[in-house]
C-alpha cells in the first residue's frame, strides 16, 4: 500500500511533509515514486529552497483536484493569457520569487504552475516598449550601434 | 530575467504573449538574449505581400511585412534572421480582387480586358519580385512557400455587373457557359525575358503550396507549374486546382498540368494534386479529365518525373484506371509499360476518384438533350454515373499490381472511389516479410489476372471478399484482413 505522506527536503535542509497526491502534481516526483516505490526518508529536491517549495506546494494544494494535464488540453490553454482569479493572487510576488516559482516548476514539471507563471510574465511583457520591458526585469541593453540601427528598421514593421 | 530564466522558458513565455496578441516587436529589441529567444517565433510565419497594402484578410498571430520590408531587414546584418524563417505566406497584391462567381456578362464582355491584364501584370510582377529577391537566399533555408493572390480592393470587370446569385451557374449546364462571368485565374502575360526580365531559379524553396483553405489562391494552374520549374531544389509540391471545374474551364486547365508535370524539378519527393468535388450536375457527365490521364499520355508515369517521388497524392481526379501502368485492351501490360518503375514512391494515395469509364463509352444514355435542365437542378434528383462493368476494377487492379511490383520501397497504396458503388482498395505492408491486401467492395470480385498481376493466389483473394462481406460489409474503415506471405515477392 502507497504512503499517504511524504517527506521532501529543500535545498537549505528543510523537511517538508505533504500528501502524496499533492506531491504526484509534479509528473517529476510521481515517476520518482514510480520507480523507487515506498519510502519513509525525506526525498531531496536540490534544485528549490524553502520559501519558493512552500509556494509550489500551496499551488499544488489548491490544485490537487484538478484533471491530469494532456499534450492535447494544455494547447488550448495556452492560447490565452488569462488567469484565474486564485493564481491571480498566488503570482502577487516579487519579480525573484516569480522567477524561482517558475524554474521550480520547469524542474519538477508541474506544467499548470509552469503556464501560469509563464503567462504572469507574458502579461507583463504585453504592451511594454523594449526600454520599458528592460527596466521591468531589470535588462542590460547590450547591442551595438549598428545592431540598435538595423533594430529600428525592423520597428518599421509597425507602421505598415 | 536574463540572469535566471533559461531559453526554453523564455520560448514558452513568447508563445504565450503570441498567443494573446502581444506584439513581440519590442521583445526583439531589448537584448540579445531576448532576441535569440523572440526572432525564431515571430519570424517562423510571415505573411509577406508583394506591395504593402491595407487587406482585410487577418494574418493571424502572423508577422504581416511587404516583400520590399522582408529584403531589408534580411540583409546585411539582418542576414542571420534568414534562418528563422520556416514558412512564407505569400500574398500576391493585384489591383481589384475578383471573386468567383460574382458577376454577370453584359454585351462585349470579354476576359481579354484591362482589368484581367492589370491584375496579371502586377502577379506576374510580384513572383518576378519574390523570385529576384530570394534567389541568392541559400538552399540550406529550406523554405515552404504559400502563394495566394489578393485583391487590393473588390471590383467589377468592364461590361460585368455584380450578381451574388450567379453562383448558381456553375452547376448550370445550358447557360452557366454564357451568363456566368469564367473565374478569373492570375497568370503571366509574357514569355520568360519578353518584358526585360527573366524569371530566376530559387534554391531555398523546398515546398511549395496552392492552397484550397481558408481561401482559393486564384493562380493559374499553367503559371503554378512554371513557378515550380523555377524552384529546383523543391521537395514537395502540393497543388489545388482550386476552382469548381465546368466542361468549358477544361483546355485551360488539362495541357499546362499534362506539360507542366513533365518539367517538374527532378528533385520533387512528394507530389499532391487536388481537384474540386464534382456535384451536382457533373456526375451525369463525363468525367472531366483534368490530369490529361489517358494511359498514352499520361505523365505521371514517366521515367523523369517518377524516378524520385516518395510520396505521391491525387484527390478528386478523374484517371484511366490503368493511369499508372497502361495495359492493353485484355488487360495486359503494354510493351511500353514494362520499363515503368518507381524506386522510391513509398506512399500511394488515390482519394475521392471519380469512376472515369474509356472515353468511348457513353456514361448517360438515358438522358436526352432536352432534358439537360436535369443535370444542373439538385430538386430533379441527384444522378450518378453508373459503373458500366468489373472490367474497369480489373483494370485498375491489374495495373495497380504491375505498378506496385516496381515499387521496392512500398509501404501504402490506396485507392478509394468516391461513388455509391462501394469500392475501396489498401494494399499495407507490415514487416519486410508480410503484406495486407485489404478490398472492400459490395459486388466486385477479382479475377486471375489481378491475382497474376499481384502475384497472390486467386483463391487467396476471392476468400478475402467473402470473409469480409459476411463479416461486416458496411466498415468505412476496412480491418487488416490478409497477411499475404505470397506477396514477399512484390515489396
Amino acid at each position: 500500500m502507497s504512503a499517504t505522506m511524504l517527506t521532501f527536503q529543500s535545498n537549505d535542509g528543510v523537511d517538508i511533509t505533504i500528501a502524496r497526491d499533492v506531491a504526484e502534481r509534479s509528473v517529476l516526483i510521481k515517476n520518482m515514486l514510480e520507480d523507487l516505490g515506498d519510502t519513509d526518508e525525506a526525498i531531496p529536491i536540490p534544485n528549490v529552497n524553502e520559501a519558493v517549495l512552500r509556494k509550489v506546494i500551496e499551488w499544488c494544494e489548491h490544485h490537487k483536484g484538478d484533471p491530469p494535464s494532456t499534450g492535447d488540453d494544455d494547447d488550448s490553454r495556452r492560447k490565452t493569457t488569462d488567469i484565474d482569479e486564485w493564481d491571480q493572487k498566488f503570482m502577487q510576488v516579487d519579480q525573484e520569487m516569480l522567477f524561482e516559482i517558475i524554474l521550480a516548476a520547469n524542474y519538477l514539471d508541474i506544467k499548470g504552475l509552469l503556464d501560469v507563471g509563464c503567462k504572469t510574465v507574458a502579461n507583463m511583457i504585453k504592451g511594454k516598449s523594449p526600454e520599458e520591458i528592460r527596466k521591468t526585469f531589470n535588462i542590460q541593453n547590450d547591442f551595438t550601434p549598428e545592431e540598435e540601427d538595423q533594430i529600428r528598421r525592423e520597428n518599421e514593421w509597425a507602421e505598415e | 530575467m536574463a540572469v535566471f530564466l533559461p531559453l526554453e522558458l523564455l520560448l514558452i513565455i513568447a508563445d504565450d504573449l503570441q498567443a494573446d496578441g502581444g506584439s513581440l516587436i519590442p521583445c526583439m529589441a531589448v537584448c540579445r538574449r531576448w532576441r535569440t529567444a523572440f526572432g525564431p517565433l515571430l519570424y517562423q510565419n510571415l505573411v509577406v505581400t508583394s506591395a504593402a497594402a491595407k487587406l482585410p484578410e487577418e494574418s493571424g498571430n502572423n508577422l504581416r511585412i511587404s516583400l520590399s520590408t522582408l529584403q531589408r531587414i534580411t540583409t546585411g546584418l539582418g542576414l542571420a534572421q534568414r534562418s528563422w524563417i520556416r514558412t512564407v505566406h505569400y500574398q500576391i497584391i493585384v489591383p481589384v480582387g475578383l471573386p468567383d462567381w460574382h458577376s454577370r456578362k453584359r454585351q462585349g464582355y470579354s476576359p481579354e480586358n484591362p482589368t484581367r491584364h492589370e491584375n496579371d501584370r502586377a502577379f506576374q510582377s510580384g513572383i518576378f519580385d519574390l523570385f529576384e529577391t530570394s534567389a541568392d537566399w541559400n538552399a540550406g533555408l529550406r523554405l515552404h512557400v504559400n502563394l495566394t493572390v489578393c485583391g487590393r480592393t473588390e471590383g467589377l470587370e468592364p461590361n460585368t455587373w455584380q450578381d451574388e446569385e450567379v453562383g448558381l451557374f456553375k452547376y448550370d449546364f445550358l447557360n452557366g457557359r454564357t451568363e456566368a462571368v469564367p473565374v478569373y485565374r492570375a497568370s503571366f502575360l509574357e514569355e520568360d525575358g519578353t518584358l526585360g526580365r527573366l524569371l530566376p531559379d530559387v534554391r531555398c524553396i523546398d515546398r511549395l503550396t496552392l492552397p484550397e483553405r481558408p481561401k482559393y489562391h486564384q493562380i493559374w494552374v499553367g503559371a503554378a507549374m512554371r513557378i515550380a520549374q523555377h524552384c529546383p531544389t523543391l521537395s514537395a509540391l502540393s497543388l489545388g486546382l482550386d476552382e469548381c471545374i465546368r466542361p468549358d474551364h477544361l483546355e485551360s486547365i488539362q495541357a499546362p498540368i499534362s506539360d507542366g508535370l513533365k518539367l517538374l524539378p527532378r528533385s520533387l519527393k512528394e507530389f499532391s494534386l487536388s481537384n474540386d468535388d464534382e456535384k451536382p450536375w457533373k456526375d451525369a457527365l463525363p468525367a472531366l479529365d483534368v490530369v490529361g490521364s489517358r494511359p498514352d499520355t499520361m505523365p505521371l508515369n514517366r521515367r523523369q518525373s517518377s524516378l524520385s517521388l516518395t510520396k505521391m497524392t491525387l484527390s478528386s481526379l478523374p484517371i484511366d484506371p490503368d493511369f499508372l501502368f497502361p495495359l492493353d485492351a485484355q488487360g495486359h501490360p503494354l510493351p511500353a509499360s514494362e520499363g515503368l518503375s518507381w524506386p522510391q514512391l513509398e506512399i500511394l494515395e488515390l482519394s475521392l476518384m471519380p469512376p472515369r469509364i474509356p472515353s468511348e463509352q457513353e456514361y448517360y444514355d438515358e438522358y436526352e438533350f432536352d432534358e439537360t435542365y436535369m443535370l444542373c437542378d439538385p430538386c430533379e434528383g441527384h444522378m450518378e454515373r453508373d459503373i458500366l462493368d468489373a472490367e474497369h476494377f480489373h483494370r485498375l487492379l491489374i495495373a495497380l499490381g504491375h505498378a506496385a511490383r516496381r515499387m521496392p520501397r512500398l509501404q501504402k497504396l490506396q485507392y478509394a472511389l468516391n461513388n455509391q458503388c462501394e469500392f475501396w482498395f489498401q494494399f499495407k505492408t507490415k514487416a519486410p516479410e508480410r503484406a495486407e491486401w485489404t478490398l472492400t467492395s459490395t459486388s466486385y470480385q477479382p479475377d486471375h489476372r489481378v491475382a497474376e498481376a499481384w502475384s497472390c493466389p486467386l483463391s487467396m483473394l476471392l476468400h478475402v471478399e467473402v470473409c469480409f462481406q459476411q463479416e461486416s460489409p458496411c466498415l468505412s474503415t476496412p480491418p487488416s484482413l490478409l497477411a499475404c506471405d505470397q506477396q514477399t515477392e512484390i515489396v
